[in-house]
């Protein structure tokens, strides 16, 4: 076996790795979207609180965790029906994905409508474990800017928790755009670098 | 003695097409049929050949299901094909070295 042979033996193997690396790279399509579904419905719901309409709150997060489950549920399991390429990685992001938005659900309905705690605690703690699924993906993909962006949510958890205003629902609205729709921007240009790689 | 056993490459991973699907095995949970055929660039013909090579060896499961009304083949590498993967890899590294050795 000659130099030549050996060099092209390992052309294709570098290339077959790199070109399924950039198939199989997120989209960012669900955090993007979840993000706009959860800044409008965290600004309908600061605006129902400062017009005194606080009934309004529960039927606001019942339609956001509705259409955040349209959004899981075409984006994600539609998308993971039709890909070409199934990776480890993936499915762990999913996993974890899910696992905390099954937290999420507890924290933001099960509990404070048991009275465990009051409401106000709410975003406190949905901010908490959005960090640590944020903090995941980006460990997860090896993405350092992802992992920062989980900083977002776990500082802007300590804000919410001390401060008290009427308007608490804008530093909720500033989380979300730099802790999901950043990521997810993120995300999305690996992704398009890497099929228009493929592409060529 | 060595030098001819280190020279002896696995002749099952060493043809091109089936060294890509392996390759590309490699890194990830399965790949379809459709995928392996774009990234290998052969044909269905051609892939499936090297396919039914590659499970017959027992490095790659096959198996076949409906996405809707879609037929489709999905493929995954074996614990057998992982590890006769990493060995042709370990052994292209050592010709590698011998050759840098004679230079």
């Amino acid at each position: 076996m000659n130099h030549d042979q050996i060099q092209q033996e390992i052309s294709i193997i570098k290339s077959m790795i790199e070109k399924t690396r950039r198939e199989t790279a997120e989209s960012g399509h669900f955090l993007i979207l979840i993000g706009i579904v959860s800044v409008i419905g965290t600004f309908a719901i600061g605006m129902f609180k400062i017009f005194n309409l606080n009934y309004m709150d529960l039927p606001v997060m019942i339609l956001m965790l509705v259409i955040n489950g349209l959004i899981g549920y075409f984006v994600v399991a539609r998308e993971e029906q039709k890909e070409k390429v199934k990776t480890y990685t993936k499915s762990m992001l999913y996993q974890v994905w899910f696992g905390c938005g099954i937290a999420a659900i507890m924290i933001l309905f099960l509990f404070p409508l048991t009275k465990v705690y009051s409401f106000q605690l709410v975003p406190v703690l949905v901010s908490m474990i959005m960090g640590i699924m944020i903090f995941s993906a980006g460990v997860i993909y090896e993405l350092r800017y992802i992992q920062w962006c989980s900083i977002v949510w776990w500082g802007g958890a300590c804000l919410m928790a001390y401060i008290e205003s009427q308007y608490k629902f804008l530093i909720m609205i500033g989380i979300i755009i730099l802790g999901f729709i950043l990521p997810g921007v993120i995300f999305n240009r690996q992704y398009k670098n890497g099929s228009k790689k493929n592409e060529a | 003695m060595k030098h001819e056993k280190i020279l002896q490459l696995n002749p099952i991973i060493h043809a091109p097409t089936r060294l890509a699907i392996l390759s590309i095995l490699i890194t990830v949970e399965s790949a379809n049929f459709t995928y392996l055929k774009e990234s290998t660039g052969t044909t269905d013909g051609n892939l499936s050949t090297h396919l039914t090579k590659l499970e017959e060896s027992d490095y790659v499961r096959i198996e076949k299901n409906f996405v809707g009304k879609k037929p489709q083949t999905t493929c995954a590498i074996t614990e057998n094909g992982r590890m006769a993967f990493k060995k042709y890899l370990e052994q292209l590294e050592q010709i590698v070295q011998m050759q840098k050795n004679k230079i």
